[in-house]
């Protein structure tokens, strides 16, 4: 098993540095000027000015010096580079946001396998009657949905109706635990619904096929009850592809925290990445995609590690 | 069956209900809502008349003359954090906004309850006086006496002296890509004859130099947290009327009240009145009405009369107030370049326009149109004034005049002219909509537009503000100063460099020399109204309709919060905050 992550973690360098070239040059090919960004607001700024700051945030060097700058300093001294802006560590502000975006990712992860699981399992198993007709509604229309335009609905109606809304601003757990759920409910819920449509639908799937296999018939043949069936031999053998896909959709829960934090004002490393591309902010762009990088070949390493606890006949060597 | 049915109750239901329970608890409020009644305001009832109530409504309306209360958080709904807060290294809209609560300037605009928010005039601030040398060249300055730095290390509530003025111009003119250090190239030496006492000398004389020293950008800033800190991108010490507190990154910035504030308010003791502020960051726009809605923030702003009479059906007690735009939205090319150059052409551009179906469609029905580059009130006494056809000329139109400006593209022999339309979609749906309109009208006389929807960074300050794009830009004019001068001169003269047009007209250099210099009030609006006459007849710039259609909102109980028009939050929301106070 160590051998195996070993492996899969050097197998895993490659596409490190090749998303830290593709986010270098993209991020530099975002239309727009930082140093004018900075400072062009007050009117007309002499070009010499304009390269004097320009020298002063590194930014004049040819881009493969400013590439290798940067990537020995995060290799060799765990430097992701400072931020254009404040002058501050990038990493400082990972730091700070990442509890946010942890907690409304694991909450939407939750809500969605408590929403996707019965569904599918109730789905598979009354095929084709209504409660089946009811559970793939539900599917279809969490993925028909954009979550954004969900969050704001749920945003100004709760307003309007109920003349409430999720607190502003951000109260961390251990601060004010009432408070904390209060805030990320909502918009937790607002993601989990999409993901627990793809759940649901691949649960189902699943469940269909394991539940005609010939163990499946046995059972039901030596009189074993319902709940033992279905949880104890249909649903753990029917449980890895549905972790796959599920363990895919938590990179899109990255990419979807990036909206739902903005429309809920919460603050997070997905609101951070989208304040960073729209202020030419490199280096911090930089450091989140590649945060973003390692937290998905991590995610993808222990998806595949949970294989094994569902299937023993799958072994690591 | 009941039984296989009873062990599916999917646990989910129950934990959901639970959640929709648990969650659906009031959320923290700022405060109680209510207290007295504020003075009845002037006007319809927006209930019996709600269009008679929306042409009612002014950015200033009655100030509040009871006794004020002391105390209360008021909590700021804004779309944007700051990028930092060094006033030598932005200059940032969301920044200014905290310059201003935490810092002063030398002088200010006259802002709040006691001013006309539709004259920019320059008022006192750390200077409490200023006299001019007879060449117009020197200016000393008066400083109010007991003002000090907030009582908050390095500067431990330290007196301000006249030095820390000089250090804080020389800091923003000579940093490394200071954004200000073009506001100081007029300036030729700072002297500080004792510490209540300093001296600008400039290399000319200039009327409207004292302007740029209460425009947007000079804060006075200490030398002590410079030197601590080596810049003040986290950091704020000054003189303001809040402190900084801390900044919650995404989150909020905190302000509480500066006890040591020099200014009195009504009471006899020390500005402001409230105890704290809090600067909330909500990006989204219709997050930041819903929390407006739900009291969880006490400004917000309503786009739109339907969205406004929606909140008004919500929040009876929410006071409205709304403004005439001070500068415009242009559509223009540059004066160097066909065919742009050719007046006939620009004549015929803005005779092709229909203004009325921008203002109908675009603009909810309520627009206004500016007369040229000089903002209107350096020139007329009203908004009407200003838009009645003498003052907007002959080629300034609302309605479409389709004849006259064919026979003028026939004049100048233009046919089938291709032409492309810089628009940036930061500007919203309404430039969208004006550049579609445009489109749709300028094909009726032979122009073929290209609408190209560019980035704002791009578009603001690396086209419109360098002066740099090939066919026609469609762009707000921008603050570009609060002096007349700025627009006189700064967009006019052969030899500005924020003549973004390349504009070259000897008659024009004249004029807006000889009104540099024109010390006597009355003769240089003269002079600007003779500015005024040429750029209405030489259509330098087609102006299109600007709407006022957004209307800012506040809390039944907040009094006294006022924005000005032009800037919003700009260099004048801490001004205004110093008078804002809580009725509950």
């Amino acid at each position: 098993m160590h051998r195996y992550i070993i492996r899969r973690l050097i197998y895993s360098l490659p596409a490190l540095v090749g998303v830290s070239i593709l986010v270098f040059m993209m991020v530099r090919l975002v239309p727009g000027d930082v140093i004018l960004a900075q400072i062009g607001e007050a009117g007309y700024i002499s070009e010499s000015r304009l390269q004097e700051f320009r020298a002063q945030l590194g930014l004049d060097a040819p881009f493969h010096e400013q590439y290798l700058r940067w990537m020995g300093g995060m290799l060799f001294k765990f430097d992701l580079g400072k931020s254009l802006w404040t002058g501050e560590p990038v990493i400082e502000e990972i730091k700070r946001k990442l509890p946010v975006t942890a907690e409304l990712a694991l909450m939407a992860l939750v809500i969605s396998i408590f929403l996707s699981l019965p569904l599918g399992i109730i789905s598979a198993v009354r095929r084709d009657t209504p409660l089946d007709y009811f559970s793939r509604m539900v599917a279809i229309s969490g993925l028909s949905l954009p979550d954004f335009w969900l969050g704001t609905l749920v945003v100004v109606f709760s307003a309007i109706w109920f003349k409430w809304l999720p607190p502003i601003g951000y109260l961390p757990f251990f601060d004010d635990p009432w408070g904390n759920i209060q805030q990320f409910l909502l918009p937790a819920v607002v993601l989990g619904v999409r993901l627990s449509a793809v759940g649901t639908r691949m649960t189902r799937s699943t469940m269909l096929e394991v539940l005609r296999e010939d163990y499946i018939r046995t059972a039901w043949a030596k009189g074993l009850r319902e709940r033992m069936v279905i949880v104890r031999h249909a649903l753990k053998n029917a449980m890895i592809p549905v972790i796959t896909i599920m363990g895919g959709q938590l990179r899109f829960l990255l990419g979807g925290t990036v909206i739902i934090e903005s429309i809920f004002a919460l603050p997070g490393v997905g609101r951070l990445t989208l304040d960073s591309i729209i202020k030419l902010d490199y280096p911090q762009t930089q450091a989140n995609v590649m945060f973003a990088a390692v937290v998905v070949i991590a995610l993808n390493l222990i998806v595949d590690l949970t294989y094994s606890w569902f299937d023993p006949r799958i072994r690591y060597e | 069956m009941q039984r296989r049915i009873r062990w599916f109750i999917p646990p989910f239901l129950v934990a959901l209900v639970l959640s929709i329970a648990l969650a659906c608890a009031p959320a923290a409020q700022p405060g109680p809502q209510g207290g007295d009644q504020q003075p009845a305001r002037t006007g319809p009832d927006w209930r019996s008349d709600f269009e008679g109530f929306v042409k009612s409504l002014t950015p200033n309306p009655p100030a509040d003359t009871r006794p004020p209360k002391r105390g209360g958080t008021y909590i700021y709904a804004a779309a944007a954090d700051p990028p930092h807060f060094d006033p030598a290294g932005t200059i940032s809209w969301p920044a200014h906004a905290q310059w201003t609560l935490g810092y002063n300037r030398l002088l200010a605009m006259k802002t709040g309850i006691k001013a006309d928010p539709y004259k920019w005039e320059l008022g006192t601030d750390l200077a409490k006086s200023w006299t001019v040398s007879p060449d117009g060249k020197t200016y000393t300055f008066k400083m109010q006496e007991g003002v000090k730095w907030h009582n908050k290390p390095p500067l431990n509530g330290r007196e301000l002296t006249s030095a820390d003025i000089k250090y804080s111009y020389e800091r923003l003119k000579n940093s490394p890509g200071s954004p200000q250090a073009a506001t100081f190239d007029e300036v030729a030496s700072i002297e500080t004859p004792d510490n209540h006492t300093l001296q600008i000398t400039l290399k000319s004389p200039s009327v409207g130099y004292l302007a740029k020293l209460g425009s947007l950008f000079p804060y006075i800033h200490a030398k002590e947290l410079v030197e601590l800190k080596g810049d003040l991108k986290l950091s704020l010490v000054g003189t303001g009327p809040f402190m900084f507190e801390n900044w919650e990154r995404g989150v909020q910035v905190n302000w509480k009240r500066n006890p040591d504030y020099w200014e009195k308010g009504e009471d006899g003791k020390s500005l402001p009145y409230l105890e704290a502020l809090i600067f909330r960051i909500i990006p989204d726009e219709s997050t930041r009405l819903a929390a407006f809605r739900t009291n969880q923030v006490h400004n917000g702003s309503a786009t739109g009369r339907d969205t406004l009479k929606a909140v008004l059906e919500s929040l009876p007690d929410a006071q409205v107030t709304n403004s005439f735009p001070e500068v415009g939205i242009h559509l223009s090319g540059q004066l160097d370049q066909q065919p742009w150059s050719d007046v006939r052409f620009r004549r015929a551009v803005s005779l092709a326009l229909n203004r009325q179906k921008m203002r109908d469609s675009v603009w909810d029905g309520l627009a206004f149109l500016t007369p040229s580059a000089i903002p209107w009130f350096f020139l007329f006494d009203s908004p009407e004034e200003a838009n009645k056809p003498e003052s907007l000329g002959r080629y300034q139109k609302w309605e479409q005049d389709l004849d006259q400006a064919k026979k003028l593209m026939a004049e100048a022999g233009y046919t089938n002219v291709k032409l492309k339309l810089y628009n940036t979609p930061q500007y919203g749906v309404t430039f969208a909509g004006m550049a579609a309109s445009s489109k749709e009208d300028l094909a009726k006389i032979g122009i073929d537009i290209e609408i190209i929807e560019t980035d704002y960074t791009k578009f603001y300050t690396g086209m419109y503000l360098q002066g740099k794009w090939d066919n026609v830009i469609l762009s707000h004019q921008g603050n570009q100063g609060i002096e007349a001068d700025d627009y006189a001169y700064g967009h006019l003269h052969t030899g500005s460099s924020r003549n973004f047009w390349h504009i070259s007209s000897p008659e024009l250099d004249r004029l807006t020399e000889a009104q540099r210099v024109e010390a006597d009030p009355k003769k240089r609006r003269d002079i600007l109204r003779q500015i005024n006459t040429i750029l209405v007849d030489q259509v330098y710039q087609v102006w299109m309709p600007k709407g006022y259609s957004t209307y800012t909102l506040s809390q039944g109980y907040v009094r006294n919060f006022r924005t000005n028009p032009s800037t919003g939050t700009g260099f004048s929301f801490g001004p205004n905050m110093k008078y804002v106070w809580l009725d509950k």
